[in-house]
């Protein structure tokens, strides 16, 4: 977001407030290294919070998956 | 959108709302009503442009005003933005550290009666603390409440005091004089207009010149 930057630390610590406060489920970003780390840091948790990730795809994959979908037709 | 989306045999329906219009809330809300079962929400509404709805205005009327469903723990918000660490407006929403506080006459003497009177919620619900200020708009009731808590804590001294007794309209008269001698009008004017304080007074003078 414009003018927001945010650690793998305090990424965390907002997944244990989500989880304090009875959130049922985590829409995470994937994108780079950090995003990952923070992740599976977040997983570490033994909770009930469910995670799910945004992952961004380039080009040549939605073109494959563009051609699946119209053999698919 | 919804009700013809569960039309054609939708199941699992989610809303994400932008506050472009300052309506994600609502619209996150409405959606729930017409049988959506997942809003996607961010804390204080952080987000791309304008931002989304806001988890914890949808979590507190949910607690609020659904019967049965409290299973959230709402105790930790005013701390969590904290945490955030983003400016948030004093009068926010649910987050805000002035939205339990009172000053006005009415008001305080309405919370010292029934806090319910101007507070729709308990502020130990979100991690809020109620604020009874004195101010140039302030009643003898609020003035006779501080003198009482001033007795209780500083003296250990449990009594009453009629807001009537002579002391405590003292007491007000002198807080009204010296708030109006000290703080209003010129302040509020330089911070309103941004001028200096010496151009508002050379202002004054030119004014007075011309009437003379």
């Amino acid at each position: 977001m414009p003018g927001i930057v945010i650690s793998v630390d305090d990424r965390v610590k907002i997944f244990e407030y989500l989880h304090r406060i009875g959130i049922e489920k985590l829409e995470v970003f994937l994108f780079n290294k950090s995003d990952k780390e923070a992740a599976l840091r977040m997983l570490d948790h033994d909770c009930t919070l469910r995670l799910c990730g945004t992952i961004g795809f380039g080009l040549p994959f939605v073109m494959v998956l563009a051609s699946l979908l119209a053999r698919l037709r | 959108m919804i009700t013809r989306l569960r039309e054609m045999g939708a199941k699992n329906i989610e809303t994400h709302t932008h506050d472009d219009f300052g309506l994600a809330t609502a619209n996150s809300l409405i959606g729930y009503w017409y049988g959506a079962n997942w809003s996607d929400l961010t804390f204080l509404g952080i987000g791309e442009r304008a931002g989304n709805a806001e988890l914890e205005k949808v979590l507190l009327f949910l607690s609020q005003r659904i019967a049965g469903l409290d299973k959230y723990d709402l105790s930790c918000l005013v701390e969590f933005a904290d945490y955030i660490g983003v400016y948030v407006p004093k009068n926010k929403a649910v987050v805000g550290k002035n939205i339990f506080a009172h000053e006005s006459g009415i008001h305080t003497a309405g919370v010292l009666k029934d806090p319910f009177t101007y507070e729709p919620f308990p502020p130990t619900l979100v991690g809020c603390e109620r604020k009874l200020m004195i101010g140039p708009s302030s009643g003898s009731d609020i003035v006779r409440a501080k003198v009482e808590e001033a007795l209780r804590d500083l003296m250990k001294i449990e009594t009453g005091i009629s807001k009537g007794d002579w002391r405590i309209l003292a007491i007000h008269d002198e807080i009204r004089a010296y708030a109006e001698k000290y703080f209003m009008f010129n302040p509020l004017l330089s911070k309103v207009t941004r001028r200096r304080d010496e151009e508002i007074h050379y202002d004054r003078q030119e004014g007075s010149g011309k009437q003379g």
